[in-house]
């Protein structure tokens, strides 16, 4: 307790000691402190960013998954031939792998319908709504609903951004035939929940359900859902169960999914999203580092003098760097904090072009571990940099400093010496002090090229991305399950 | 019988420029008193402020030791020199040296929290040293910049007299001041050292020697001699006469 106290006294009176210089330091280089501000409010508020989509907008769908007990396995059966159903049922039992099961019938057909200037061409599995809401496997959630009784659900990624309200009417091809429904609502289906999947659920209602089932557009069908024990078999367990059908009946047409393709298809624009994001973050943060270093090695010569005669006065090299260390760690603990607050303000326009590529529900809200990784990066890098750059005050000694530095200002060499010159004296000076000032320029001019690219790289990105995903998910990983 | 507060033994110091190695202090055997005001003298180059700087542990010999009070401080780190100085020494610069982004009264506490953790405590002794110099509450709020010649150097020894060193250090303290202030400046260590103070200046000029009760004479890097005025009296000739002569002696 006593140590303690003492320990906090001490500590206590470094940290005024530090403040007392730090405070004096920050008022001579307004500008400077500024550019580091924005450079790190930025690097922090990406970061934070980073980590949420890399930490639990990814998990999010594990989540969703779990909540809607949905299948690691989705086989569609394009048929009703005799014994079918119970060949199938066999198979699953007779093997470990499978958890449990559930084996529905559908109605399934290739289709499409227009949507954002373009249309949308996949297997669509339509069921009936009430039945959807009761599977025990694979359940469907209902996520936006109107007072309407009669009409179609779609995949809620359907109505984002400029995509469909409730109460439209929606026209689509179903095989050769056209129907044309309304709108009632957006479902949520974790594995048949977009193009992405390889499948897109339908909900009708009742009406309409049989309605179509009697015209016989779209052919009568059986929806297998099985959980597996590791659901990392799934992949392995679509194919052999595909495998084992076909080989019974080989005629009959298939459609399948597993937990793995389908998580990382849906997550595919969200990754590369978090990858792009990171890079920036630790781009702007290498600048953020380099200006801190070079502000810290300014200060350094700029204050010759004052380090000297502090020295004099007896406060220690430590106590010096442990100042500067005070003055930029604190200044960056609060741009982190408010860098945070700036990217869960940004999160909520992010989170709505995020859903529209993915096509699941997710809620923003806070999440401590970022928190905290953010403010540790950022504090433990600006730290290390203003070590790094700070270690050479150990070197000066106080006599040398007060003589204005003879060791460390070996750089000022008398540039233009105005002894030989023969340009005007103006040119002279200028050329003195551009010559001087060299090394500050080529900072300014670094930063400032890689900052302008940062930002041309980044408006791109967002071009592509965000307002047009499919070209440049096809452009990195090829044709993914949009089949 | 006086107290021995500092000794030197064989202090050496020499510089490197060139290649070419400067002996700047040879073999110096120097004791300094508690309560003095030994001044040193010399010509320009002589080697007074390099003295200075190793006598203060500003600068390490390059040979030789120093003790003060039974420590030696020869072999110290530059950390434990730092640390000496902050205790022991208190260092009044020609050019002054205040730190420009602190008010006057936040560089004089700057080297009061190095060693007192009592904030109230370092303020009364600041605003007690402030009024013996004559620097008014309202200076005290300045900044560096903004404060004459004159009281900026009586804010130096404000600075330097914070933690009640042993030995006070002035290298020409009124070096870059017109006679007036100059006189000030003196009046003031004249003050502390008759309430005690042992101090220790290099200075060029005459006037300002006077005050001292002990002058060693510096040339090329040995003490050439030294004379015992005794304690200053104000308008005393003879005194002044005896270290004309003395002066004269060493060949000033
Ligand atoms: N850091 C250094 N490097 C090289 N030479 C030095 C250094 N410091 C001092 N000297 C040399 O040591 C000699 C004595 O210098 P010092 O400053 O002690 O003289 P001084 O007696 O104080 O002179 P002044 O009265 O002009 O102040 C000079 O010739 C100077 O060039
Ligand atoms: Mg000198």
């Amino acid at each position: 307790m006593k140590s303690c106290r003492h320990f906090l006294r001490k500590w206590g009176g470094s940290m005024r000691r530090s403040l007392l210089i730090a405070r004096a330091n920050l008022c001579r280089s307004k500008g400077q402190t500024a550019v580091i501000l924005v450079l790190l409010l930025a690097a922090s508020a990406m970061l934070n960013l980073w980590l949420i989509l890399d930490m639990d907008y990814k998990s999010n769908f594990d989540r969703c998954h779990d909540r809607l007990n949905a299948e690691h396995v989705t086989l569609l059966l394009n048929s009703e031939a005799d014994g079918l159903k119970e060949y199938v049922r066999e198979t699953i039992e007779k093997d470990e792998t499978a958890a449990e099961y559930c084996i529905d019938e559908v109605l399934s057909m290739v289709g499409d319908f227009p949507y954002n200037d373009g249309e949308v061409n996949t297997d669509f599995v339509i069921l009936e709504k009430q039945a959807a809401l009761k599977r025990q496997i694979g359940r469907i959630e209902i996520v936006e609903e109107g007072t309407y009784t009669s009409g179609v659900y779609l995949p809620m990624i359907y109505g984002m951004g400029h995509g469909y309200s409730v109460g439209d009417r929606i026209h689509m091809t179903i095989g050769n035939n056209e129907v044309s429904y309304t709108v009632c609502g957006f479902l949520n289906s974790v594995m048949a929940g977009s193009h992405n999947c390889s499948m897109s659920a339908l909900l009708l209602t009742e009406d309409l359900y049989q309605e179509l089932e009697e015209k016989g557009y779209a052919p009568r069908s059986m929806l297998v859902s099985v959980r597996l024990r590791d659901r990392t078999e799934s992949e392995d367990y679509e194919a052999s169960l595909k495998n084992a059908v076909s080989l019974q009946y080989p005629d009959i047409r298939t459609l399948s999914n597993s937990y793995t393709l389908v998580s990382s298809s849906r997550y595919i624009s969200q990754m590369i999203c978090a990858g792009i994001v990171s890079a920036m973050a630790f781009l702007v943060m290498l600048i953020a580092l380099v200006v801190i270093s070079s502000n810290v090695i300014h200060y350094i010569q700029e204050n010759m003098k004052n380090l000297g005669a502090l020295k004099a006065i007896g406060y220690k090299s430590g106590q010096i760097i442990q100042a500067l260390l005070v003055q930029f760690v604190g200044v960056t603990l609060l741009t982190a904090l408010a860098g945070i607050g700036l990217s869960y303000a940004l999160f909520p326009a992010v989170n709505d072009m995020m859903i529209s590529q993915t096509g699941i529900p997710y809620k923003v809200r806070f999440l401590f571990l970022p928190f905290v990784i953010t403010i540790a990066t950022a504090g433990g890098v600006v730290a290390l940099a203003v070590w790094l750059a700070a270690r050479r005050i150990k070197k000066i000694e106080p006599i040398t400093a007060l003589r204005q530095g003879i060791q460390t200002h070996n750089f000022r060499r008398n540039h233009v010496p105005l002894a030989d010159t023969r340009a005007p004296l103006s040119a002279a000076l200028a050329l003195k002090t551009t010559l001087s000032g060299i090394k500050q320029n080529v900072t300014v001019c670094i930063t400032m090229l890689v900052l302008s690219l940062v930002v041309v790289f980044s408006g791109v990105m967002v071009e592509n991305m965000i307002v047009d995903m499919e070209p440049f998910v096809r452009l990195i990983v090829g044709e993914t399950a949009d089949s | 019988m006086k107290e021995i507060l500092l000794k030197t033994d064989s202090l050496s110091k020499s510089f490197s420029s060139g290649g070419a190695l400067q002996h700047v202090l040879r073999n110096i055997d120097l004791t300094l008193y508690r309560g003095d005001f030994t001044v040193i003298m010399g010509a320009s180059g002589a080697g007074k402020s390099t003295l200075l700087y190793a006598l203060s542990g500003m600068d390490t010999p390059t040979l030789g030791t120093i003790t003060f009070e039974d420590e030696d401080i020869s072999d110290l780190s530059q950390d434990g020199l730092a640390v000496f100085r902050r205790r022991h020494c208190g260092f009044v610069f020609q050019q002054i040296y205040l730190i420009d982004g602190m008010s006057i009264m936040d560089n004089v506490l700057a080297a009061g929290m190095l060693v007192n953790k009592d904030k109230k405590a370092l303020i009364r002794r600041a605003e007690e040293l402030f009024e013996a110099v004559g620097i008014s509450q309202e200076t005290q709020q300045k900044f560096p910049t903004q404060i004459s010649g004159g009281e900026a150097q009586r804010v130096g020894i404000v600075r330097a007299l914070m933690n009640s060193p042993e030995i006070l250090f002035a290298d020409e303290p009124t070096g870059a001041l017109n006679s007036k202030t100059g006189l000030n400046v003196l009046d003031t260590l004249t003050r502390f050292n008759e309430q005690g103070q042992s101090v220790v200046m290099v200075t060029h000029d005459m006037r300002s020697a006077r005050r001292g009760n002990r002058i060693l004479y510096l040339k090329d890097g040995v003490i050439l001699g030294e004379c015992d005025l005794g304690r200053y009296v104000h308008g005393d000739r003879k005194r002044h006469e005896e270290l004309s002569a003395f002066l004269a002696e060493m060949g000033w």
